[in-house]
């Protein structure tokens, strides 16, 4: 076994570790209530995302949430065409709405709902443009 | 000479720091700078001078209060320039640096919370011509003092509002050309930039209605300038995901935003208005120091250019 390549591997695979830590956990981290361990896992099975969603889906999700007007309609839309918790995840990113590792699709969904459709209702209704 | 009201319904968003910081910038690039603190906090001239100095040579004669207290009961106001007042500490720190530029303030008054309802009593009338010209006088008498100081004098107006929507409040949006919106990117504070939109909206309505017809008078037609995100908590060059959310939400509500940040950092803000000189003007060998310093630098630049000075 060469070592080096091993070596090689594993930062390689700390970088991209490291690149996906998400805000919540560095927070815990800093806060000191939490640490990183490294552990060795048996490689799961890779889902490709770009086969769960493609890019021209998320923009027609976009533009859709766009012009729906309530949040029961929104929610019904993003069960229909999201269908699992990566897809729900990569349109919260697409549109900057921030999610838990842990959340369930569910959760995710109502985030995006409520970043979309129910921050355009708030507004309509502070605004008394009703 | 632009006059800016920074306003934002919610408290704590940092509307002092980002008008002294915005202050102290222009005036190091060479503008003439004068403050208006139109808050009873008074935290805008405490960044300036310090409370025994307020108490012992300001309190009584040169604040904003002693002006509305002429208007409120009845007597001629002072002209402005008799309360204006140059704070000796940032004024020196600039002059030492070879540069032009000057501040010059409008010291509040921890009383000026009571002025409202001494205004209020002015309002009403007895005829609905009479109620027209008294609102118009309520509400524009500050429009018409600052439009009589000579465009030589100062570049810019800045006027660091309360967090309400009272009738002190509304002399300063009257008077003003552009508002510009200092809010923490989260749930509450996004809520307060589309009710200050509403509120504004209703004024600019109600004075102008009132306004027409009234001999002397003019439409007024107030801008929100943008919104600028205070107290962003950074990761990897970029706000942190929690709020980069409600910069996006806003973006996608249609208000103007400000590229630019105002970082969180309570280090460096924790003490600087104690110093006299906004943190903007000092140099910091600390990395993430300097890096504040570099992106409250960059929105002063971009606020330059959207105002117009």
């Amino acid at each position: 076994m060469d070592k080096k390549i091993v070596i090689a591997l594993i930062n390689e695979s700390i970088k991209i570790q490291i690149a996906n830590i998400v805000d919540n956990d560095l927070e815990k981290v800093l806060n000191g209530t939490h640490e990183v361990k490294i552990r060795i896992e048996k490689k799961k099975r890779k889902v490709n995302i770009k086969e769960i969603i493609s890019i021209q889906n998320i923009e027609e999700i976009s533009n859709t949430l766009k012009i729906v007007n309530t949040r029961e309609e929104g929610i019904k839309y993003l069960n229909e065409n999201l269908n699992n918790k990566l897809a729900a995840e990569k349109v919260a990113r697409y549109l900057h709405v921030s999610y838990l590792k842990q959340d369930k699709k569910e959760y995710i969904i109502n985030k995006i709902t409520e970043a979309t459709i129910g921050a355009r209702l708030r507004s309509i209704a502070i605004k008394g443009e009703k | 000479m632009e006059i800016v009201s920074v306003i934002n319904y919610k408290g704590g968003v940092g509307k002092t720091t980002v008008t002294a910081n915005l202050a102290a910038y222009m005036a190091y690039q060479g503008k003439k700078v004068l403050l208006l603190d139109m808050d009873a906090q008074a935290s805008l001239t405490f960044s300036f001078i310090s409370p025994d100095f307020w108490d012992n040579q300001l309190k009584n004669e040169k604040t904003i209060k002693k002006w509305f207290d002429c208007i409120s009961q009845g007597t001629p106001a002072i002209p402005l320039s008799q309360i204006i007042f140059e704070p000796e500490i940032i004024n020196s720190h600039i002059r030492e640096n070879g540069k032009t530029g000057k501040i010059a303030l409008i010291a509040s008054h921890l009383g000026l919370i009571n002025v409202d309802l001494e205004l209020a009593t002015l309002l009403g009338g007895a005829s609905m011509e009479q109620t027209k010209r008294k609102y118009i006088k309520v509400h524009g008498n500050l429009r018409k003092e600052l439009k009589a100081i000579p465009n030589t004098n100062y570049d810019i107006i800045l006027i660091d509002c309360p967090p309400n929507f009272n009738i002190v409040t509304k002399n300063a949006l009257v008077a003003s050309d552009q508002i510009l919106v200092p809010a923490k990117p989260d749930y509450l504070s996004t809520l307060g930039i589309e009710y200050l939109q509403r509120s504004v909206k209703s004024l600019i309505s109600d004075y102008n209605d009132f306004s027409r017809g009234l001999e002397g008078e003019t439409e007024i037609s107030p801008k929100i300038l943008g919104v600028v995100f205070t107290m962003i908590q950074m990761y990897g060059n970029q706000p942190i995901q929690a709020q980069q959310q409600y910069i996006e939400q806003t973006r996608r509500l249609g208000i103007p935003i400000f590229n630019e940040y105002v970082r969180a950092n309570n280090t460096i803000f924790a003490d600087a208005p104690q110093n006299g000189i906004p943190v903007v003007l000092n140099s910091y060998s600390n990395n993430s120091h300097s890096g504040n310093v570099f992106q409250i630098t960059e929105f002063a630049k971009e606020f330059i250019k959207k105002v117009g000075i």
